[in-house]
């Protein structure tokens, strides 16, 4: 009998369950939860959680799921699959030497010899997600999220329309104004309050409303934070249909939200070629850090315009970006461990991430306005808000909000140029942020 | 005297990074527009250049080049209504190759015999399972 409960005992010990039930030995008790098992705990429920969001409610399914399986994933004590890889030359005993000049050694593992002295390499591999991690850590999955993006996306009514170019620019005001923010915060004195430079630049992306675009730029910056600012922005990009429409109806009067635009003139095939290729040259030569997502988005477009190339431009819309999509996101789920994701500058972040998007809307809508009345009201400021990225939930929002008013008005389309250009002005904000602050 | 000092080396110091911070938004701002402003130019002299003289673009000519002629009443049972024998135009249309004009001059209803598969089934299935 005892043996039994011995046993029983034995694998209670052993398995992740008990872990879960403990708390860290060091620091005040939310350090201490946060670096226990209970920590796990809680983001095991929040991993659920998002886990339901995306079931559920859809928010953002195709990333919001893999991020917070990947969250659960590396979150069950034990399971080892962020563990990362393990390489370092540790130096032979006495004994050891002795044994190996004999030629008895047991040779399982490799010896150098360096300066005289002799090194065994001892080596474990690390867990299935940090490999896949690498991807991300290098800056490789975001740009070939780009890759597919451009494949899928029509930039025919930002060329009808090249005016949605500034609304795109406008729209990134956010970014700068939570950058800003986020530095001041440091002025209370709070070290919970206060972040690098570096650490503001990532959170201010979030306003950017383009998730490969925040990963990118935060795994260049401050990739401590990539766990709450992924997860932050891939958030506020499925609640645009809820964070948009009341700053949207408080910057606009009832007779702008009603402006019917003119139809968009037809683009032809020649402009739709060149595009990808002039943005390139232009963006790339003025701005060389952001081109390893301008060029990607710009060469899945010239993949798609150019109708020679389908298979490649299929693959790039369907398998490579899923296959991308699953890592991406899984991993970066995985980085969302308990010591740092609870910790209280985490919802600071998720705060700022807020911000960043209102800022964003705002400028936009404000931008628009500012059009309205330029073009002597041919031009409806909703289509403003669309510049902040989220393609294509934010011209939807333009759409809907603008149907309220006039359910004869279509603004999708003329929301679509705003929208497509914010994917580049954000992509043009973050090489921005990267080169003064990297 | 000293905690003065202290407090007044952190305000400066407070000062320059929010002095620094506002740099950063200018200098941001400005590179994010002055892109897209280019970018902006270009396509729209691009699109006046493209579209200055419309007459000339190859879609018009081609257009110009197909003129549509009378055809004969198209001869249609009854049941069979004009919206579906359009339909039926168009799907024509649409599967001829570049360059053929075709005209529909009749359309009459297939019944399939009994046993047989009715011939939008047949077509579905055969859609369906042409990759393997």
């Amino acid at each position: 009998m005892d043996a039994i409960v011995k046993a029983i005992a034995d694998i209670w010990n052993e398995s992740g369950y008990k872990r879960l039930f403990t708390l860290g030995t060091e620091g005040n008790l939310l350090e201490r939860i946060a670096t226990g098992g209970v920590g796990n705990l809680i983001m095991i429920a929040i991993a659920c959680f998002l886990i339901y969001l995306a079931i559920k409610k859809e928010f953002e399914p195709l990333l919001l799921l893999p991020i917070a399986f990947g969250m659960l994933l590396t979150n069950l004590p034990l399971g080892d699959v962020m563990r990362q890889q393990f390489n370092t030359l540790v130096p032979l005993t006495e004994e050891e030497l002795a044994h190996m000049q004999q030629g008895i050694f047991d040779q399982v593992y490799p010896i150098f010899e360096m300066n005289g002295k002799y090194y065994w390499q001892h080596f474990e591999t690390g867990g299935l997600l940090w490999y896949l991690y690498q991807g991300v850590k290098f800056g490789i999955y975001p740009p070939l999220i780009f890759l597919g993006i451009g494949a899928m996306t029509d930039f025919g009514p930002l060329i009808a329309n090249p005016k949605s170019f500034l609304l795109g620019a406008a729209a990134q005001l956010g970014i700068f104004v939570t950058y800003f923010g986020a530095l001041a915060l440091g002025l209370t004195g709070n070290p919970d309050l206060t972040f690098t430079e570096q650490q503001a630049g990532s959170i201010a992306i979030i306003g950017g409303a383009d998730g490969p675009t925040a990963i990118w730029l935060t795994t260049k910056l401050a990739p401590e934070l990539l766990g709450p600012i992924a997860v932050a922005a891939y958030s506020y990009m499925a609640l645009v249909p809820i964070i948009q429409p009341p700053i949207m109806k408080l910057l606009t009067t009832k007779k702008e939200r009603s402006v019917v635009m003119q139809q968009l003139r037809p683009v032809s095939k020649t402009e739709k070629i060149l595009f990808p290729i002039f943005v390139t040259i232009i963006v790339v030569l003025l701005l060389p850090s952001a081109a390893p997502l301008v060029g990607m988005l710009m060469l899945g477009n010239l993949f798609r315009e150019s109708g020679v190339v389908d298979r490649i431009s299929k693959t790039a819309q369907n398998e490579l970006m899923n296959i991308i999509t699953i890592f991406l996101g899984t991993t970066v789920g995985a980085t969302a461990k308990a010591s740092t994701f609870l910790q209280p500058r985490t919802i600071l972040i998720i705060v700022l991430g807020l911000i960043a998007f209102s800022f964003g809307t705002a400028g936009g809508v404000i931008f628009g306005k500012i059009m309205y009345y330029a073009t002597g009201g041919k031009v409806n400021p909703l289509i403003g808000s669309a510049g902040v990225s989220a393609v294509p939930m934010a011209a939807r929002v333009s759409q809907k909000v603008g149907q309220e008013e006039n359910p004869g008005n279509f603004l999708l389309m003329h929301a679509m140029g705003p929208n497509v250009a914010g994917v580049i002005g954000s992509a043009v904000a973050a090489g921005v942020l990267l080169t003064l602050l990297g | 005297m000293k905690i003065t000092g202290i407090a007044a080396a952190a305000a400066a110091n407070g000062a320059n990074i929010l002095s620094d911070a506002a740099l950063v938004i200018v200098i941001g701002m400005i590179v994010v527009f002055s892109a897209l402003i280019v970018l902006t130019a270009i396509f729209w002299i691009f699109g006046k250049a493209m579209h200055k003289n419309p007459t000339n673009s190859a879609d018009i000519k081609e257009a110009r080049q197909f003129v549509p002629q009378a055809t004969a009443p198209v001869k249609q049972p009854e049941g069979i209504s004009s919206e579906v024998v359009a339909v039926i135009a168009a799907a024509v249309a649409a599967t001829a190759p570049e360059g053929t004009q075709y005209a529909v001059r009749s359309v009459r209803k297939v019944r399939s015999t009994r046993g047989e598969r009715p011939v939008w089934a047949a077509a579905g299935i055969a859609e369906n399972t042409r990759p393997f």
